[in-house]
């Protein structure tokens, strides 16, 4: 009787291993990019032409100071999307799939 | 062996339990057989056959407790995926609404300060613009600041070299795949 109940424990037990071994749930699809952060940065702009007045020089530095700084808001917004987007990859399904 | 498995995972539920029920009734009658003299001989093929189908009971009723436990791991990591994915897309929306936001104050600024350039160089609409609040001092410094500035416009045009290196400068140095250097 002794031996039937350990028989019993250990098939049951066995039974308890069987089937799904895995969870088939596919990952997530990777997170679309922002179009906006997409785009290339421009080439700053050139001096054309000889005589050209200390004002259009001025003008020339103020748009390529722009344009820096949308690039820079470009690559900021990049970095942001990461973190962000790696956030809530750990958080949501990192975090389950350790459980 | 894991083809007969699978095969009998497609049995309903109830099936597996009503197998234990029965190994066990089979068991048990087979305890009550052996008292009984004309149907002794039917005691041991009943209680072995009652083990069996016992074992069996027991062993499907672990691997549906097991099924069930791995389907409710699958129906959470599921919604777990879908819910990364809205807030993906809200984190998305968020992050192009404040790229686009700046971007546009950026562009907004530069425009501006372009304009102003124009306008101090034209000298129109100076003084109703930027000399309106200034003090008395101010003014006069900042109209000292413009009469150097046009002064310079008329006689001293941006040397060739400044201009040249300025070019360079703004030259990209590493242009992209496939364009020449």
């Amino acid at each position: 009787m002794k031996k039937l109940l350990i028989l019993t424990i250990a098939i049951t037990l066995s039974g308890c291993g069987m089937l799904t071994r895995f969870v088939p749930v596919p990952p997530p699809p990777f997170p679309e990019p922002i179009k906006e952060l997409t785009e290339k940065c421009p080439d700053l702009k050139q001096i054309e032409g000889n005589e050209v007045a200390i004002t259009e020089l001025l003008k020339t530095v103020v748009h390529n100071y722009n344009l820096y700084y949308v690039c820079s808001l470009k690559n900021d917004g990049w970095n942001d999307w990461y973190v962000k987007q790696r956030d809530i990859y750990e958080s949501k399904l990192r975090k389950d799939v350790k459980k | 062996m894991s083809q007969i498995l699978y095969l009998l995972s497609f049995l309903p539920d109830w099936f597996w339990g009503l197998v234990l029920i029965v190994g066990i009734l089979a068991s048990l009658a087979s305890w009550v057989l052996r008292v009984i003299p004309f149907v002794k001989k039917y005691s041991l093929p009943l209680n072995v056959a009652g083990v069996l189908l016992t074992l069996s009971g027991i062993y499907y009723q672990g691997v549906i407790a097991n099924e069930e436990k791995w389907m409710q791991r699958i129906d959470e990591l599921e919604e777990a995926v879908k819910d990364a994915e809205a807030k993906a897309k809200q984190t998305n929306t968020e992050i192009r609404t404040e790229v686009v936001e700046k971007v546009k104050v950026v562009k907004e600024r530069g425009t501006k300060q372009i304009e102003y350039i124009d306008r101090v160089v034209k000298g129109e609409t100076i003084k109703e613009t930027v000399m309106q609040d200034m003090s008395q001092e101010q003014r006069a410094a900042y109209e000292k600041q413009v009469d150097e500035l046009r002064n310079s416009l008329k006689n001293c045009p941006v040397p060739k070299i400044v201009l040249d290196e300025h070019n360079k400068a703004a030259l990209n140095p590493s242009p992209a795949k496939g364009e020449k250097k």
